[in-house]
């Protein structure tokens, strides 16, 4: 595998509000190579999108800190990174698409103006020559008559074309990696695969590592190579796609595949839940964050905190029990 | 914009119709009132009853109330405000020397207003929970609460008496005074309108800059903020270009309610600066009952305030495309 792009190590993101600090991140390591798409998935709350926010320092400060870790673009710790050069990664070389396209554009500007304004802060061109490449990118992720609709306002399009247009904005100045943040959540269950399409799609076509953030396993499953599982601020499995599906070593993650509903499900019987919710971040618990929740847990695992250990070739799992000689997750899924 | 080319003229036949209104009303109220503008005239001393009446009759006013009032309509067209029952000086006379004043005096009192609210409610929404912003909260809710008559008394003593008590000449610094700055603005009569200018913008300018203030913060937590900022936006950029202008539409309103709102606080300033402005005509105009007076000024702020409420109208299609001045909704 080549050298990646994109290293978080051992992240620690920690908020101060007024209840006391808030643990968000505790030590979140990932990592992305050039043209991967990679599947962030784990539940509300569990620090998914204020790791994607803090790569391109989005995450104010305060009540945002730091307290440890580094985030490597391709070796430069970003969090060190003055602003002024943080500038020319935002957008340039890595950018982001967000949850909510009703939202993220802004109402006044046109859309056209919004993505040439993009492309003008990062390359020398002429206001004509950003429209040109404003309109072939609409053309690219398939907004018909991208000429005319330059000249729209942001409400004049709908949903899933407003995000046809982020996608656009964000892919407009060649950037080498594409963090999106739950780009469907907020979107038509029609128009999602539409959308998944098109970033799985210009993404490879343009070569542009994808981080794609999500608490949907279905989407992981579609367009994603490699998967990391977050739960409570920290990375507790990290596999290929078909091998997380197929065989999944985490109690948690298990319990996330048995929570899908199956097509060969016996009708009438009871979807599983995974009991428990997740721990209260002002007060991490001591030893793995899923313990209390885990049928498998033992003593150790609520006392001594897992460490990432590498089980087989990219696959790495958080959690005591993996690898013991009689230890089996109890049914298998998928 | 041919909607909107449309939709102005339409607003200002509209404005016509407020002005007759209210003019109508006016006219009827100094009709209704108890007293005659011609026996408060005399004063104390009692005129004989036949100067008393010749005096009637040259101004029309033992006519029946719908002659005046059909006098007066047809007069107006020919732009003729009457005459003051008090002075015997034209109307127009009296409008146009106070408006000299009095117009200077809104115009740098609005330009100030405008540029202490955009600056103070920048910093602090910008610079949020910094002294700065912290300042500028104590102004704005101090300001607010401090009458004409004592902000322009203190501002009269602070810098017009105390530096010259103190030998300090801050006014004449620099010597000669050029009579004019780049050969066009003049400089003659600005000392003595500076303070008053600022009497009258500090006022609303409080306001306003609380209310861009809240308007920003709430802008500056928008998505779209987020998304400015993740394009690789210089800060700047996001906060002029990004967030300023969405946070335009309440201060907007505000700001065209205060400039109309601005000439009550302009009668207590001319009082309080002695400046030879409407603001005396006015007070004294309505106690005496000199109603071509008062109609007159009457009928300059009535359409003063329609044009305003009318840009503000236009102005927020101008900074929301979302908004239609027509009223019909888009698509």
């Amino acid at each position: 595998m080549s050298k990646p792009l994109l290293e978080i190590q051992d992240l620690h993101v920690h908020f101060n509000t007024s209840d006391g600090v808030v643990e968000a991140i505790n030590g979140a390591t990932l990592s992305i190579s050039a043209g991967e798409v990679l599947g962030l998935v784990g539940e509300s709350g569990s620090g998914k999108s204020v790791t994607a926010m803090s790569v391109l320092g989005l995450v104010p400060q305060p009540p945002a800190i730091y307290p440890a870790g580094k985030i490597l673009w391709k070796g430069t710790d970003l969090l060190t990174t003055p602003d002024r050069e943080l500038r020319e990664i935002r957008g340039g070389e890595i950018s982001m698409i967000f949850q909510d396209p009703m939202t993220s554009l802004n109402p006044v500007y046109t859309i056209g103006h919004q993505i040439s304004e993009m492309i003008r802060v990062h390359s020398r061109v002429s206001a004509k020559q950003a429209k040109e490449k404003s309109i072939e990118m609409l053309d690219l992720v398939g907004v018909p008559n991208p000429r005319q609709r330059f000249d729209d306002y942001p409400h004049q399009f709908s949903g899933g074309m407003r995000q046809r247009a982020m996608i656009a904005m964000a892919l407009s100045c060649e950037p080498e990696l594409l963090i999106a943040d739950e780009p469907t959540t907020a979107l038509d269950v029609t128009i999602q695969a539409q959308i998944l399409e098109i970033i799985e799609k210009s993404a490879r076509e343009l070569n542009v590592a994808v981080l794609l953030i999500t608490h949907d396993l279905g989407v992981v499953a579609g367009i994603c190579d490699r998967v990391a599982v977050m739960y409570a601020g920290r990375i507790v499995e990290e596999a290929p796609v078909n091998d997380l599906f197929e065989n999944p070593l985490m109690p948690y993650t298990w319990g996330l595949m048995r929570s899908i509903p199956q097509m060969d499900s016996v009708k009438g019987e009871r979807l599983y839940t995974i009991p428990g919710s997740p721990p209260v971040m002002s007060r991490p618990p001591k030893g793995c964050a899923f313990a209390s929740r885990c049928e498998f847990a033992i003593d150790k695992c609520k006392t001594d905190l897992p460490e990432i250990r590498q089980i087989s070739n990219g696959r790495t799992v958080r959690c005591h029990r993996v690898g013991e000689p009689n230890f089996a997750l109890s049914q298998k899924v998928l | 914009m041919g909607t909107m080319f449309t939709y102005t003229i339409k607003r200002l036949g509209q404005m016509l119709i407020v002005v007759w209104a209210a003019v109508t009303l006016m006219f009827t109220l100094f009709f209704i009132i108890p007293g005659d503008p011609i026996s408060l005239k005399s004063g104390e001393k009692s005129l004989p009853p036949e100067i008393l009446h010749n005096i009637t009759v040259k101004y029309g006013l033992d006519q029946p109330t719908i002659v005046q009032y059909g006098r007066f309509w047809s007069h107006l067209f020919h732009g003729d405000l009457g005459y003051s029952y008090k002075n015997e000086k034209s109307v127009n006379t009296i409008l146009h020397d106070g408006l000299a004043t009095s117009g200077r005096l809104l115009f740098w009192g609005a330009l100030f207003q405008l540029i202490i609210a955009l600056t103070v409610g920048l910093t602090s929404a910008i610079k949020r929970g910094s002294i700065g912003d912290k300042l500028g909260t104590v102004f704005s809710v101090g300001i607010q609460g401090i009458p004409v008559f004592v902000s322009g008394l203190l501002a009269q003593y602070l810098f017009g008496v105390l530096p010259f008590s103190m030998h300090w000449d801050w006014a004449n610094f620099y010597k000669p005074w050029p009579t004019q700055w780049w050969g066009v603005i003049p400089t003659e009569g600005w000392k003595g309108l500076v303070l008053p200018a600022l009497v009258v913008a500090v006022v609303d300018a409080a306001y306003i800059a609380r209310m861009l203030r809240s308007s920003l913060l709430e802008v500056l937590r928008a998505d779209y903020i987020r998304t400015a900022f993740a394009k690789g936006l210089s800060a700047r950029r996001v906060w002029f270009h990004h967030a300023l202008r969405n946070a335009l539409i309440p201060v907007v309103t505000v700001y065209g309610t205060s400039l109309i709102a601005i000439f009550g606080v302009a009668v207590q300033t001319e009082k309080v600066f002695s400046l030879p402005g409407m603001g005396s005509t006015i007070a004294d105009s309505a106690l005496s009952q000199d109603s071509p007076v008062v109609l007159g000024l009457a009928i300059v702020v009535i359409a003063f305030g329609a044009i305003v409420n009318l840009i503000v109208d236009l102005s927020y299609a101008l900074i929301d495309p979302r908004i239609k001045v027509d009223g019909k909704a888009n698509h």
